[in-house]
């Protein structure tokens, strides 16, 4: 699964979310660091943030 | 040519036999079945689909069966088989005609992965279309059928085909299926309408489905850009009342609607916002028809100005 698809659904699950919520859900499910997924969701997230399916709150 | 093009008898005597195979939209199906009250349902519903020849490629063979073993005879059962799978548990012969319009659509939304599906009526006025998904028993296809009566064209009642490509929403035009109360609904609001025998007692209750007019048929391939997204309920008596629904909401309803958007991924994504980008989002809560129409037709005139 993309990281959009993957993404989407988490918010489809749970509703809109704060990105730093979604990035940690992602670690946990993939056992990745936060920082690296922080790192590679940056350009799905901003277009997340955009369509107002997530919360912008990393830096 | 069309179905109607053949007697009764020799559209019983074909689907005992190899079939026949009609185009609807994009689609073509090549319809089999033994069962006398398939041929006559089928007959009825699909009068004015054109046939297809022997020569082109079928896109989904359907057969319905009769139930195996002594399920022929005791309590007798229909079976849905395709590409010699059974899909579906059996169900009583008695429920063979909505079996059909149910296998149809399975096919589509389990296969038709060319297109983001989701599950939503679609109607289209003046080269727009609105999406109406929401869950059984909400007055969706009550709605859709109310408004095809009254100047809105009828792309689908059940499936919305959208194309990831240029989000163009194709026309499917297929019977629209009517439940318990709302065949009274649509009888008294549209007295020419005209629909296929009840099927009483199915897992949905009474159903019995809507014969689509010619001159939507005459539009079928026409196709429309996605205008509003309008999620209906139907609450007895209720004034009609719109309200405007943010993007991100109506997207992961949208989401949770599509049938293949997980499959997709961003093929399914891309679409998926650009559709809801462009439309105007509302929940729609309606008690009569009338009502609902004159909201209808009033989001259209707006856009057309």
């Amino acid at each position: 699964m993309d990281e959009f698809t993957a993404c989407t659904l988490l918010c489809i699950e749970d509703g809109p979310l704060a990105d730093e919520a979604l990035i940690t859900e992602v670690a946990t499910t993939t056992a990745v660091p936060e920082d690296a997924v922080r790192l590679a969701l940056r350009p799905v997230l901003d277009r997340l943030a955009g369509l107002g399916l997530v919360e912008t709150v990393a830096e | 040519m069309t179905l109607s093009s053949l007697d009764i008898d020799e559209v019983c005597r074909r689907l005992r036999g190899a079939g026949i195979a009609i185009r609807t939209g994009p689609f073509t199906f090549r319809i089999r079945s033994p069962i006398p009250p398939v041929a006559i349902g089928f007959a009825f519903l699909y009068a004015d689909y054109p046939l297809v020849d022997g020569r082109e490629f079928i896109d989904f063979d359907v057969h319905l069966a009769f139930g195996v073993g002594l399920r022929r005879w005791i309590r007798p059962q229909v079976r849905f088989c395709y590409d010699g799978m059974s899909p579906f548990e059996p169900l009583p012969v008695g429920h063979a005609v909505p079996l059909l319009e149910w296998a149809m659509n399975w096919c589509i939304s389990s296969q038709a992965h060319q297109y983001l599906i989701l599950h939503a009526a679609v109607i289209e006025r003046d080269g727009m279309a609105a999406i109406l998904p929401a869950p059984p028993g909400s007055g969706k296809s009550t709605l859709c059928a109310g408004l095809m009566s009254r100047g809105w064209r009828l792309l689908s009642d059940e499936l919305t085909l959208i194309s990831p490509n240029d989000l163009s929403i194709t026309s499917l035009c297929r019977p629209v299926s009517l439940k318990n109360q709302s065949l009274s609904v649509i009888q008294a609001f549209e007295p020419g309408a005209r629909f296929s025998e009840v099927t009483h007692d199915t897992v949905k209750g009474a159903v019995s489905h809507m014969k689509v007019p010619r001159s939507h048929l005459d539009r079928i391939m026409q196709r429309a850009k996605p205008a509003w997204v309008v999620f209906p309920k139907y609450v007895k008596d209720a004034e009609a009342r719109l309200t405007d629904r943010s993007r991100a909401s109506s997207m992961l309803e949208l989401g949770r609607n599509a049938f293949n958007y997980t499959l997709l991924g961003r093929t399914g994504f891309e679409p998926l916002a650009d559709v809801v980008s462009a439309s105007d989002c509302h929940d729609f809560e309606y008690g009569r028809l009338d009502d609902a129409v004159a909201v209808f037709d009033s989001l259209a005139a707006a856009r057309r100005q």
